[in-house]
């Protein structure tokens, strides 16, 4: 049986960003810090634009769901996890090692991603350098784990979501 | 509570009476007498005349009955409509009858947090570059709304001045629309301007309302804003306004049903999208350029972003907005509603490419808030800046609009006609678009325009292209390549309002014109009128192309996804038409 964690904070994430700070400044001990049992974190958008919460999967298999939501969300968010349907993915094995520039078929190889796909549903061959920017967020997605990537300067491709993208009305100096 | 006492009543929606009563509004007035009763649902169908109920079973049968009762298709399009006549040899449809005007309708000044220039800066820049019309969009803010946009306004009338009226400059700032992404909102010059603009701001506003997140109550916030647009155009406050979503697809902040909800509120007011947002220089390659992803587009989803939306739907494709890109997509499923819903191109200046100069005084927030804008722009000391990812206005991006005449006036209604193409680098040098009966020596009906011929009539797309002939601002001679035709089924009002596709419309013709000096002629035979359906025109430099996100059988060499960090937009050029429908009777 899965367990559905507590509420763990009262303000509701509008963004990724705030979930995964958030995930990155729980108290030593807890067990849902990175770095120690968390094997799988996974960030959802609710649906009707309810905000964000994250799934949280231990080794042990238990999923907390965190963040604050309606009982109802955190099922919707829950059922997503297990199922690998939705949501995407901050933590999963391999993670870690996915630094600086590596081809995509490495990239497969140490990691739990199980598809690295081109705008259009394009296949990108396994030589192709990636750049991961040490940012990888990959989705779960008809129950594998797959990486939308997009080309990028000197012939790599890069996975699409950026880790600094421009800001609303941003001073662009 | 923000303010919302403006002397106008409040019943709006589909059924409002009020928009029917603008100056200009879709009347139906110009219709021909079957189409006019038809759309009458005051007349009972027993009492139509043969041609009327026939057209009125068509129209019904479409499932465009329900839609230009609201005054939200193009059958209520008054001005468009009255094209129709052309195929019959009338010239009021003709292409060759209008002077085709560029422009640019997102432009920010010193009067902006992330900006700099003066207005006469932005308005000289847009004259020597050949742009006929401007729109100043200085950002809605607590600080815009309270000192900006009354100080900004004896800017804009001295820079009219300054060229001369050559460049018409109308005044106006971008929304931040409740619950969804920025927008530009303009009005025709006249006393009333700053007035209208003021209390449009601090009333509807996003930022100054606190409405930014995307939820139903503050979808309502601005549909009630364009309401407050039309209400100031029906009382005569002002002559004229619109309104035109900007940068929709960024972000995922405009959903399908909001852009849906915009125009069917306020058709008279709610023109159109960018297709192509501006910051088009923000590819460029380091160290020659800031390395982003062209358009600054380089977002992913938030909780406020429209769930149903693709993560490839946050980039551009040929420089081109998702939305308008995809043939097949967001942007032809409306038109496949017969809905109108036109298209921009516009340079979103803020800081320029290479430009060296910085702001003048402390160059600080707190000094824009406390003067309601920053010190005018200063000669910089560290050379032109990389790091800048505009071009000044006319530079790279201009929207052409039909108009009658050149005048502020003529320059909206040909906007709101859709009487507009849109190009890239100066790509095209002369465009003209008809679709009329197949040997008719008539120019046939123009962008924009809704033709009713007679079932059976033999019918032809006449595209004549100019390729350019002088260099652009990069010093090149563009080299028009291609032209693609896109036909799409006209379908009717769909029932899912989030829909993103349009699963009939495809690239029917890809013509090879590299090479071609002069005019180029494109006939292309549409066959016998049968089922309404609409048509589009596309075309390219040629120099990089990949298959449509629908495939290559929809699209089979589209514009390809623009690199990120790499993309000259000089080396990847496009220019898009907006629609004619086409509803045999």
């Amino acid at each position: 049986m899965t367990d559905v964690g507590v509420v763990r904070q009262t303000a509701v994430w509008r963004t990724t960003r705030d979930a995964e700070y958030a995930l990155q400044h729980v108290p030593d001990g807890d067990p849902i810090q990175p770095g120690r049992s968390v094997v799988v974190a996974v960030t959802h958008f609710l649906p009707a634009n309810a905000g964000v919460v994250l799934t949280v999967e231990r080794a042990d298999g238990a999923v907390d769901v965190v963040g604050r939501c309606e009982p109802a969300d955190a099922g919707w968010a829950l059922e997503h996890h297990l199922a690998r349907t939705g949501g995407r993915l901050v933590v999963f094995p391999g993670s870690d090692l996915l630094v600086g520039t590596m081809t995509v078929a490495d990239l497969l190889e140490v990691s739990a991603v199980d598809e690295v796909v081109g705008i259009g549903a394009q296949p990108v061959d396994p030589a192709t350098p990636c750049d991961t920017q040490s940012f990888v967020r990959p989705t779960f997605d008809e129950g594998v784990v797959r990486l939308l990537v997009r080309p990028a300067a000197g012939g790599r491709v890069i996975p699409f979501e950026q880790p600094n993208p421009t800001p609303c009305c941003a001073e662009h100096p | 509570m923000p303010a919302h006492d403006h002397p106008h009543d409040h019943s709006h929606g589909p059924e409002g009476q009020e928009h029917a009563h603008g100056p200009t509004l879709g009347s139906s007035a110009d219709l021909p007498e079957a189409t006019r009763e038809a759309l009458d649902l005051e007349i009972p169908d027993s009492d139509l005349s043969p041609s009327g109920f026939g057209r009125r079973s068509l129209l019904t049968r479409a499932g465009l009955i329900g839609a230009a009762a609201a005054g939200a298709s193009i059958l209520a399009q008054g001005e468009s409509a009255a094209a129709a006549p052309s195929l019959a040899g009338s010239d009021s449809g003709s292409g060759r009858a209008y002077q085709w005007l560029a422009g640019d309708h997102h432009i920010h000044t010193q009067y902006s947090a992330d900006a700099q220039y003066r207005v006469l800066d932005q308005v000289l820049h847009g004259s020597a570059y050949g742009l006929d019309w401007m729109v100043i969009t200085d950002h809605g803010s607590v600080t815009h709304a309270k000192l900006g946009v009354e100080q900004v306004n004896p800017d804009i009338v001295a820079a009219r001045k300054a060229v001369k009226d050559e460049t018409l400059v109308f005044q106006g700032l971008e929304w931040n629309i409740p619950s969804a992404e920025h927008g530009t909102v303009f009005v025709h010059p006249g006393a009333n301007e700053v007035a209208v603009l003021k209390e449009f701001e601090n009333s509807f506003d996003g930022v100054v309302n606190g409405w930014t997140a995307s939820s139903a109550a503050n979808e309502q916030h601005a549909l009630e804003g364009l309401d407050f647009l039309a209400g100031a155009v029906v009382t005569r406050r002002v002559q004229d306004a619109a309104f035109l979503a900007n940068h929709p697809a960024r972000k995922g902040l405009d959903s399908p049903h909001e852009i849906r909800g915009w125009r069917e509120r306020q058709p008279r007011i709610a023109l159109g999208m960018e297709g192509a947002p501006g910051h088009q220089a923000a590819g460029i390659k380091v160290p020659y350029g800031v390395g982003a992803g062209r358009g600054f587009y380089d977002n992913s989803p938030s909780a406020d972003s429209f769930a149903g939306y693709p993560l490839e739907s946050y980039i551009t494709y040929g420089g081109f907005d998702w939305m308008t890109s995809t043939v097949g997509g967001l942007w032809d499923s409306l038109l496949a509603e017969g809905k109108p819903w036109w298209i921009t191109a516009n340079s979103d200046s803020h800081t320029i490419y290479l430009d060296d100069s910085v702001r003048g005084g402390a160059g600080t927030i707190d000094e824009f808030n406390a003067l309601g804008h920053y010190v005018d722009p200063v000669h910089g000391t560290t050379g032109g800046k990389t790091t800048n990812g505009d071009f000044w206005p006319g530079y790279y991006s201009k929207t052409h609009v039909g108009a009658t005449q050149r005048g502020y006036a003529a320059v909206l209604a040909g906007l709101r006609a859709g009487r507009v193409f849109v190009d890239h680098g100066g790509l095209v040098g002369g465009l003209e678009v008809g679709l009329r009966a197949r040997g008719d020596g008539s120019p046939g009906s123009t962008l924009g325009s809704m033709t009713t011929p007679k079932r059976g009539t033999r019918l032809e797309l006449v595209i004549s292209v100019t390729p350019a002939t002088l260099p652009n601002w990069a010093q090149f001679v563009p080299q028009l390549a291609r032209v693609d035709v896109v036909r799409g089924n006209l379908t009717g009002p769909v029932t899912d309002r989030d829909s993103i596709s349009a699963p009939g419309t495809k690239v029917v013709l890809q013509r090879d014109v590299s090479g071609a000096v002069g005019t180029v002629k494109i006939v292309l035979d549409l066959g016998v009128a049968d089922e309404p359906f609409y048509m589009r025109v596309r075309g390219t430099d040629g120099k990089r192309s990949a298959p449509g996100l629908n495939g290559a059988a929809v699209d089979p060499m589209g514009p390809a996804a623009d690199v990120l960090g790499d993309a000259d937009p000089w080396e990847d050029l496009w220019f898009y038409t907006n629609p004619i429908w086409v509803l045999p009777r």
